[in-house]
């Protein structure tokens, strides 16, 4: 397989705290054009997965090609879609000029926003059924459209690998619906989507591919033949409690807090 | 009016209480979208052993400028607090509110110490320094005007330069830092924006009212738009208006008072301010408290008229003579002069009939009776439609079939594809039916 039709090969990643590694020897790539979950229990290292691959987190060891490449540049191939919850959807801002934020890496510093870059934004909205909302304040959605409006963001970005955190936590069954039409049809276009997830349930249904993850990689590659007991029991197993005790443990010696 | 700005002893003051204005307001804002007001109170009051540092220096020392070494001192002490509480809240493990109050009080009494001992010690000095406890517009000269416009420039060019990295930054820091937004320094550059304005505010409206400023135009800006650009300029402006006004006032109830009757310019800036803020609070058009709360009272009476209605509808299916006035009462959750008036409104309004002291529904009440009893079906199907049990479905309709509009009521129709009869099979009534 040519290198560049990976989406994403990370090698022998660790990635740590304050010298304590919270992922461990992470080994796998992920071809182009899949719908990839990201599975594992909570505080089993997937934001910290995700911050490492957008480059804000520097990893102990290890390297990161995305589309076959370890330059910096190619971070600007990958779209984030934030939690809901990290949001202040108060904050004084329009659906139009959050979708134009996506532009922020083409237009840099001191260009200002043209008209081409308005049409583009309109455009982008309007694939995600948006753009007569395109004046209102980002609260007075609904929270599918809240999800979509960040997409018509990540589509102005023109990414090739879509990194989504929790997208489908407290949505309902018909927005998630039109959210994952959606993201198929980003698939079709041969783009590759990585979402943070939580609803083993929908795997099996809307999924290609699957990473499970805690601490260290437990399984990658086709949900049907990784998505088994015996990986789901390794991830969310009781085998973890030992080491998350352990854990607590090191961080409390060293923020200095007597162990209980 | 042009007086205040060409007058020899007005125009500094008038000038420099307008430029502080602006620029407060401009960072206002800024401290507005992070949620930091408090921060601001917090480091306004930690400028005071500074700025008595800064008397204390110029007393001791051939020194000579006190504007310099008390804005300086001001600066400084401003800085040391900042990195205070960054320590108190990461260090030593204390939550934020109370990480603030803690700094805010100890910078605030080393400063009490420090000018109780300068007011024995020089109280020329500590009369000098008291001018920035409270502020005083009148004494300042042109010399502060240079300083004054030179950083409201470096205050708009930033916010103009790097308004979109300070929109992108403070909205989602992980996506600021992906696409290459150093929030690191952008942080930095608030900060520093927000202690510069500060350590300049407090000459003409005191330490103790200054957050006061810098959260007021925020506060007002903010109920009028949506945009961050705008409200940027919209703050800015009322900075403005709030500095001259603030001045106007104070020196018209100087003049026409017969003596020693004055307003301190610090606090008329400030109440002006503040008035701004709670009328936008309160009567802005969207987001005000006032149009809200109407909104409510409207609609809370278009519900009860329309379940008057409604009733009546159900009541005159049943029995072709109308409905005694408490037959229908006995339907509703109002008390009964509420009933009573609504009654009298809906008669007046021409949606019922009297008919020997029966109720009747015109024609025009009718067409809204059975507007609403559709609406209620066609929500009890579509809930049906979506996989609600059909004995949930009654309770949910009831609040709905008062809220669907008519874009909504077309998508219905499409995917229930022009539906006659209800979960309860009981028949919709057609659109815009006229008896």
């Amino acid at each position: 397989m040519n290198p560049s039709d990976l989406a994403i090969a990370v090698e022998h990643l660790t990635v740590s705290y304050d010298r304590i590694s919270v992922l461990w020897d992470i080994h796998f790539s992920v071809p182009t054009g899949k719908m990839v979950a990201i599975v594992g229990p909570n505080g089993a290292g997937k934001s910290t997965f995700l911050k490492t691959i957008l480059g804000l987190i520097k990893p102990l060891t290890g390297k990161i090609k995305i589309l076959g490449s370890d330059k910096k540049s190619q971070l600007q191939k990958i779209a984030y879609i934030p939690q809901r919850e990290s949001i202040d959807w108060d904050f004084p801002i329009t659906v139009e000029e959050l979708v134009l934020q996506g532009l922020y890496p083409k237009l840099g510093f001191f260009k200002f926003i043209k008209k081409e870059d308005r049409k583009a934004a309109k455009k982008a909205l309007e694939r995600v059924n948006m753009a007569r909302y395109a004046n209102r304040q980002i609260n007075q959605l609904s929270v599918g459209q809240k999800q979509r409006v960040f997409l018509a963001r990540a589509l102005l970005q023109q990414a090739e690998i879509y990194f989504l955190d929790e997208p489908f936590s407290g949505v309902d069954s018909i927005t998630s619906q039109v959210i994952f039409s959606f993201l198929k049809d980003l698939r079709e276009k041969g783009k590759s989507i990585f979402v943070i997830h939580h609803d083993l349930k929908s795997i099996q249904e809307h999924f290609d591919w699957i990473i499970l993850l805690n601490m260290r990689l437990i399984a990658c590659g086709e949900v049907s033949s990784e998505l088994t007991t015996d990986n789901l029991k390794k991830t969310y197993g009781q085998s973890t409690n030992i080491f998350e005790e352990t854990f607590t443990l090191s961080q409390d010696r060293i923020a200095g807090v007597k162990p209980s | 009016m042009t007086s205040f700005f060409t007058d020899p002893i007005l125009r500094a003051p008038t000038l420099g209480c307008m430029l502080m204005c602006l620029t407060c307001a401009i960072v206002g804002v800024i401290v507005f979208i992070r949620k930091e007001s408090l921060l601001g109170e917090t480091l306004a009051h930690a400028t005071y052993p500074g700025i008595m540092a800064g008397a204390l220096l110029v007393a001791l020392t051939s020194l000579r400028s006190f504007l310099i070494w008390g804005l300086l001192g001001a600066a400084t002490t401003c800085i040391l607090s900042l990195l205070l509480l960054n320590f108190v809240k990461k260090q030593l493990n204390l939550k934020k509110d109370s990480a603030l109050c803690f700094t805010l009080t100890l910078f605030f009494g080393v400063g009490l110490t420090f000018s109780s001992y300068l007011q024995t010690f020089n109280s020329g000095a500590y009369k000098q320094a008291r001018v920035f406890l409270f502020g005083q517009a009148a004494t300042i000269t042109d010399n502060y005007i240079y300083i004054y416009a030179a950083f409201t420039l470096i205050v708009v060019l930033c916010v103009f330069f790097f308004y979109r990295q300070i929109q992108i930054a403070n909205l989602d820091s992980i996506f600021a830092q992906a696409v290459g937004v150093n929030s690191k320094f952008i942080l930095i550059l608030c900060y520093s924006l927000l202690i510069a304005s500060i350590a300049i505010g407090i000459r003409s409206i005191g330490l103790f009212l200054l957050s006061g400023m810098l959260i007021g135009p925020a506060i007002a800006a903010r109920q009028w738009t949506n945009r961050l650009s705008r409200m940027f300029i919209l703050a800015g402006v009322i900075g403005l208006f709030c500095g001259y006004t603030g001045i106007f006032i104070s020196v018209q109830v100087a003049q026409n008072s017969s003596y020693a009757h004055s307003l301190a310019t610090g606090p008329t800036i400030l109440l002006v301010s503040a008035a701004i803020s709670l009328f936008s609070l309160i009567f802005a058009p969207k987001r005000g408290w006032a149009i809200r709360y109407l909104r409510i009272v409207k609609f809370k009476k278009k519900c009860n008229e329309e379940n008057i209605l409604k009733s009546l509808w159900h009541l005159e299916k049943k029995s072709s003579k109308g409905a005694k006035p408490r037959a229908v009462f006995a339907f509703q959750s109002l008390s009964r002069i509420h009933f009573i008036i609504l009654l009298a409104y809906l008669d007046f309004k021409g949606n019922l009939l009297k008919i020997n002291g029966n109720l009747h529904l015109s024609a025009k009440g009718k067409r809204r009776a059975e507007h609403i009893v559709r609406m209620h079906r066609l929500w009890e199907l579509y809930l049906v439609h979506i996989g609600v049990g059909i004995d949930k479905v009654h309770h949910n309709a009831e609040d709905m079939e008062h809220i669907i509009t008519p874009q909504i009521e077309e998508e219905l129709l499409k995917l229930m594809k022009n539906p006659t009869k209800d979960p309860h099979n009981q028949p919709i009534p057609t659109r815009g039916a006229i008896c």
